[in-house]
């Protein structure tokens, strides 16, 4: 009886879930005082790219109209306050139903955008730009967002033509703009939730010289399909480079100020692409504070102190020929994996293994065969790393080279000036994990969610060197990744 | 005791450990067994859990010792109620799994059957995207058997409002299931 296999999965969900379902449901009065999400765990936080296309001495374009475009933005309900609906000791059952359809129509939105493309479709190019993005940093920390990437490239793609599009389209894997526009859309609504609990804001802008001209039509595609806000100003002013600071830092919550506050147009750009992501989310059951000890992390100069916070449970352990792994779930959607290479491997030499790169573009639990359940004492280092990447060499290494040519750069779709061409990738990256997050009695957590049968066997899984992470949002495409060398 | 106590008493293979489990979560388990079988069978059902979980613990450490015991007997009752089933005797869980056929996906088009364990893994997936309360509503009756009319006693609601609030998680899980390309 096929309904009696549905009762067997129940059977098997995760410990967690059975657990908070253990008592009875409070009335609603009462239960809506819990319903308050705490502090964030892991803060991955804002990253911007900027790309920017310099023109060439002597080639100024003509002076044009100051129109300029706005994205609008994806729906967003925010997880309702229950406190904000409080009437003297009632909660207001009616605005309560409402705020949570309003929240549950969102969430189903950002489900139907993440069933409207698969994984494999950006497979091609996650395999060939992950390495490419984060080689050649031997010993430093580095970190980038691939999808970020693959925005800013997809809008640059929009406003190249020829060559510079068509070496583009290659890396991105798809055929046509239509596809790429279509990809994009959903790949940025699926992406984007900010409703108390998850956080997950992806923005973009294109930044115009005062006196070049520009095609609307292309500017309001940008807004239309990548959601990017257009601005138009004076480059190589200090209002405009302060503009341009205030836009990153208000779209990455202040935490890449540290990042952006020697940030500036170099007078003779022409047109810059700026994209960031901010991204936070709650471990799904937290680490015990009074667990966090001081440890050694060893890093490939010597030891540095760090801080080790630890947790013991049943989950899935994976493997393969040169690494551990195991992932953490987060709260609401998303994990974050954890690659340990083998003792004489570096992590950088981990990104050149195809059997690695593999695996972190796999789904994990259902799509890799080396994997055990067994009982993990995990030891996770704390760590706020931060990078500042120049991509220029990388993107040329990954076949974009036309784009960077004076000679044969194409930005037609965009601008009528000639001349125009890509001059610099810069990406930045910040990613904090620590411990925070749930109440003291939600300690239970599951790695890969597993939980099948007990296990039979345990394994110590200790990031007490130099390791490779990976941050998956809803629709388990690498939203992060990066190389911890330095906690 | 801690659950910790109670976990090493396990570790150290003295038996007051079941004592302990069977005090502090004999009226639990005896609930999840009891809401899915008859009464005598149900109490030999948690015995059998503690001796299960006397020959788990070690290696197992369990996080959650609760749930861990929970899941334990029902796997057991689930066991036992399919060998009822075959001598024509049963209990609670014939209702949970008719109305469970509501989940069921339409096959058609789809090539291979999911195994038990990703079915699993995309269930926990759905349940923590939902609402706490939907999430804790769907658990209570497929998980611990709860019934309906103690479901909207515990809610507040009348058992009709209640009924067809399961029937939408039930249509819910389905279509999330179609979506995802499932067969059972």
């Amino acid at each position: 009886m096929k309904s009696e296999k549905l009762y067997d999965a129940i059977t098997e969900v995760e410990e967690p879930l059975v657990e908070e379902a253990a008592a009875p449901l409070e009335k609603r009065k009462k239960k809506a005082l819990r319903l308050r999400w705490v502090s964030a765990i892991a803060a991955v936080l804002a990253l911007a790219i900027l790309l920017t296309a310099v023109l060439r001495p002597g080639r100024e374009g003509s002076l044009t109209a100051y129109a300029l475009e706005s994205p609008v933005y994806p729906a967003t309900a925010p997880y309702p306050d229950v406190s904000a609906l409080m009437n003297g000791e009632n909660v207001d059952q009616s605005k309560l139903e409402q705020e949570y359809e309003a929240w549950e129509h969102a969430r189903w939105q950002r489900v139907a955008a993440k069933n409207s493309y698969s994984a494999a479709e950006l497979r091609h190019y996650l395999q060939a730009a992950i390495p490419a993005y984060l080689g050649g940093h031997e010993g430093e920390n580095a970190a980038c967002s691939p999808l970020n990437l693959y925005l800013a490239l997809a809008m640059l793609a929009e406003t190249t033509e020829g060559e510079s599009r068509a070496q583009l389209l290659s890396l991105l894997g798809t055929q046509d703009m239509d596809s790429l526009r279509s990809l994009c859309e959903n790949l940025f609504a699926a992406n984007y939730v900010d409703d108390g609990a998850d956080k997950s804001l992806l923005a973009a802008a294109i930044w115009l010289r005062e006196e070049m001209d520009y095609k609307t039509e292309t500017l309001q595609r940008l807004a239309q399909s990548y959601y990017a806000a257009s601005f138009r100003g004076p480059m190589g002013s200090e209002d405009y480079d302060a503009q341009l600071r205030e836009w990153i830092n208000a779209q990455t919550g202040n935490r890449l100020t540290e990042q952006t506050k020697s940030l500036a147009f170099d007078p003779r750009t022409v047109l810059a692409l700026t994209t960031t992501v901010d991204f936070t989310a709650h471990w799904y059951a937290a680490f015990e504070p009074e667990r966090t000890e001081d440890a050694d992390f060893h890093a490939g100069k010597g030891d540095l102190p760090c801080k080790m916070m630890r947790m013991d449970d049943t989950g899935s352990y994976y493997w393969g020929r040169q690494f551990g792994a195991v992932d953490l779930q987060f709260k609401e959607n998303g994990s974050m994996r954890f690659l340990l290479p083998d003792e004489g491997v570096s992590p950088e030499a981990l990104l050149r293994d195809p059997e690695a790169i593999s695996f972190l573009l796999s789904s994990g639990y259902d799509d890799w065969e080396q994997k055990k359940s067994l009982i993990i004492h995990l030891g996770l280092p704390k760590f706020d790393v931060s990078s500042q990447l120049s991509l220029e060499q990388s993107l040329k290494e990954l076949g974009i080279t036309a784009a960077f040519d004076p000679e044969t750069a194409d930005f037609s779709p965009l601008t009528d000036s000639e001349g125009v061409f890509l001059s610099q990738v810069k990406h930045g990256v910040r990613v904090a994990v620590d411990e925070e997050g749930v109440t003291a009695s939600a300690v239970t957590m599951l790695i890969g969610a597993g939980a099948a049968m007990p296990p039979d066997e345990e394994v110590d899984f200790t990031l007490d060197r130099p390791f490779l992470f990976a941050i998956y949002g809803m629709d388990n495409l690498p939203l992060f990744v990066g190389i911890v060398n330095q906690p | 005791m801690e659950d910790a106590g109670i976990i090493t008493l396990f570790e150290q293979r003295n038996q007051e450990a079941v004592s302990e489990i069977s005090r502090k979560y004999g009226g639990y388990c005896q609930t999840i067994a009891g809401n899915l079988l008859p009464r005598e069978d149900a109490e030999e059902c948690v015995n059998d859990a503690w001796l299960r979980a006397w020959e788990s613990i070690p290696p197992a450490k369990p996080q959650c010792l609760r749930a861990f015991l929970g899941k334990i007997t029902r796997r057991l009752a689930i066991s036992r109620w399919r060998s009822l089933q075959a001598q024509k005797r049963g209990g609670g869980m014939s209702l949970l799994l008719s109305e469970l056929e509501d989940c069921l996906p339409d096959p058609r088009g789809v090539e291979e059957t999911v195994e038990t364990r990703t079915l699993s893994r995309l269930m926990s997936d759905w349940l923590r995207a939902l609402p706490r309360e939907d999430r804790v509503l769907f658990l209570r009756r497929y998980w611990y058997g709860t019934t309906v009319k103690e479901l909207a006693a515990e809610l507040g609601c009348t058992e009709n409002q209640m009924a067809q609030r399961m029937r939408k998680l039930r249509v819910a899980l389905r279509l999330r299931l179609e979506q995802e390309g499932i067969s059972i």
